[in-house]
């Protein structure tokens, strides 16, 4: 029974996930692994704004099956419009023994971090802060009680924070008709599988060989942040997901620097626009992405183009800001108001958070040699030939940084050294990604050209 | 060309250092458990287990939760510097939903608790979890069990 359960979960989450992409990406040749990574990313947030929207109407089965409905046709939608289009998918094939190596390597890693997903159980923030509300929304049948978003007993669990992982987690609740916090670390294997992908398609998307996408995808594995730490993709935190959406919106503002065409910019808002409903520091990182396309667009006379891809984003964060005032949710104890008197009584902690920064660079235990590569890579890139696409990836990752860093000035913790130390390490892992992209465009031509 | 060369050689060498420390990290910590699929509330159960030493504490306390008054309040209250406390009350309220529980840290004077989550108002709560606190002799029909650092004590209506 959990099994059937788990299957029409999968088949509905992937009907909706291959509908939006096919809607999305209607070119005639798609790379198949750009196509399948985005599908995930965009599937999980349809499906989890869709419980959310219909939650509001609907409860139990009919809610349920509302929502298959939706997922189904979408699908459908999605196959008719590629047939319209003569979509079709590019598969990438290796050309050499040593390409085939690299795939192998691939797939085992894949099967390792799915296998540690699945058996390392989900633990505080993971459960406290996200499967929570899953188990909420389970037991509402459907929906999360309005009190729980004003029970000031249970702040704690961040009930401000957005609810795209929890009800994915839901979805599969839902179907196999328990709450199982086994089941519930199911999502984070099609997680990692898409910032793999990403990887992948991205470094080909930029103009690098596949082996060093492939060298890209397989550097994930040896980053202990974004593999076992927590916020990983094997902790069930949503930070793996963040980070993944993240690097979907700076490959599109990348191709849309580079080849100037409106609908990578749309693509780009559409995947930024998901940051903040994954999680609440997404409204940074998406506000990060559009600061840079608007900087792009303006030289190029396009304002309108970035004002249409700013509009899911603005739609998501308006949209939950509004529902949490109507639920009457209190505002965050975590920081202090963000005004200049209190950022001129605080700034005495700036050189704690630069110490713990720049501490980070050589913790090999949490990242290996992650930073001290990535620095590498953007000192290149900057000095190389495609400046256009270094500067967008060294603001993509020093933007978000500097500003994650900088809010700890605000923390309202009594010792706020504590926060730092058990969260900023964690908003790191939103721009590694981007870090193992730049990495694999310098990676110098050790490898045969056709693989 | 030489310049090419010493570029190659750094970036070789890095990406085997990335390999060889991110394997030295990760490789202890991997789990090679069969995954937990099926097991509702494996997640708490494995935090009970480090934290009071109990496979079960999941279903003890869901049992004990039965017999609990809805409505009150319940507090758990324990030693406010122990980081085990914390995370034994996020434990319990996790699964008293939708009952409203309370922390009530216990610190020396002078000291500030890691964690304090109390209401301004008086409670009159329905039942007391005593983290790694002496449980009390004077009425033990009252008291139960979770774990012997983890005790429920039921408060009668015309006690509280």
């Amino acid at each position: 029974m959990t099994l059937l359960g788990i299957f029409c979960a999968l088949f509905t989450l992937a009907c909706a996930c291959g509908g939006i992409a096919l809607l999305t990406l209607p070119r005639r040749e798609t790379d198949a692994v750009e196509f399948l990574s985005l599908a995930v990313i965009f599937g999980g947030a349809f499906v989890s704004g869709l419980l959310f929207v219909l939650g509001f109407a609907l409860r139990g089965g009919v809610l349920i099956a509302a929502v298959s409905v939706c997922c189904v046709a979408i699908g459908l939608a999605g196959i008719f419009f590629a047939r319209r289009t003569f979509f079709s998918l590019i598969w990438p094939v290796p050309r050499s023994a040593l390409g085939w190596l690299l795939c192998m390597l691939l797939a085992l890693q894949f099967c390792v971090v799915a296998w540690q997903t699945l058996n390392q159980p989900l633990l505080w923030d993971g459960l406290l802060s996200w499967e929570f509300k899953a188990r909420l929304a389970f037991l509402g049948r459907g929906g999360i009680p309005l009190e729980y978003f004003s029970d000031p007993s249970r702040q704690w669990t961040h009930p401000n924070y957005p609810l795209c992982i929890p009800l994915v987690e839901y979805w599969f609740y839902a179907w196999i008709g328990r709450c199982d916090q086994g089941v519930a670390k199911l999502p984070f294997v099609f997680v990692y599988l898409a910032g793999a992908g990403l990887l992948f398609s991205g470094v080909k998307k930029m103009g690098g060989e596949p082996w060093r996408g492939a060298v890209a995808s397989a550097l994930m594995f040896f980053v202990p942040s974004l593999l076992i730490e927590p916020g990983s993709t094997t902790s069930g935190w949503a930070d793996a997901a963040l980070a993944t959406a993240y690097l979907a919106a700076v490959i599109f503002l990348i191709e849309y620097a580079s080849r100037k065409t409106r609908r990578a910019l749309l693509l780009c808002g559409l995947c930024a626009g998901m940051l903040p409903w994954v999680k609440q520091e997404g409204a940074v990182l998406w506000a990060c992405v559009m600061a840079m396309a608007f900087g792009l667009a303006w030289r190029r006379r396009d304002v309108l183009g970035v004002a249409i891809a700013a509009l899911p984003g603005i739609a998501i964060i308006a949209g939950w800001k509004i529902f949490l005032a109507v639920a009457n949710t209190p505002h965050s104890a975590e920081f202090l108001p963000l005004t200049m008197d209190t950022f001129a009584a605080k700034i005495g902690r700036a050189p704690f958070i630069a110490n713990f920064l720049a501490r980070q660079i050589f913790d090999w235990h949490r990242w290996s040699v992650l930073w001290i590569a990535v620095l590498l890579a953007l000192a290149q890139l900057l000095c190389g030939r495609k400046k256009g696409a270094a500067v967008i990836l060294a603001l993509s990752i020093l933007l978000p940084v500097l500003l994650f860093s900088g809010v700890y000035i605000f923390s309202a913790w009594p010792d706020f050294r504590l926060h730092v130390g058990t969260s900023l390490p964690r908003l790191l892992i939103d721009v590694a990604p981007v870090g193992l992209l730049a990495i694999a465009l310098v990676l110098p031509s050790f490898y045969p050209k056709k693989v | 060309m030489t310049l090419q060369r010493i570029s190659a050689a750094v970036w070789i060498a890095l990406l085997a250092a990335f390999v060889c420390l991110g394997i030295r990290s990760v490789a202890p910590r991997l789990d090679w458990r069969t995954p937990h699929l099926g097991a509702p509330f494996v997640g708490i159960d494995t935090a009970f287990e480090k934290l009071l030493s109990v496979r079960d504490g999941t279903r003890r306390i869901l049992e004990i939760a039965k017999d609990i008054q809805f409505g009150p309040p319940v507090i758990v209250a324990g030693p406010g510097d122990d980081t085990g406390f914390c995370e034994t009350y996020f434990s319990i309220s996790y699964l008293l939903w939708p009952r409203r529980v309370w922390e009530l840290a216990q610190v020396a004077e002078g000291k500030t608790a890691r964690f304090r989550l109390m209401p301004e108002e008086k409670l009159k709560p329905a039942a007391i979890f005593l983290f790694r606190f002496q449980k009390p002799h004077d009425n033990p029909a009252n008291t139960r069990q979770i774990a012997p650092e983890l005790n429920a004590i039921f408060i009668p209506e015309n006690n509280r």
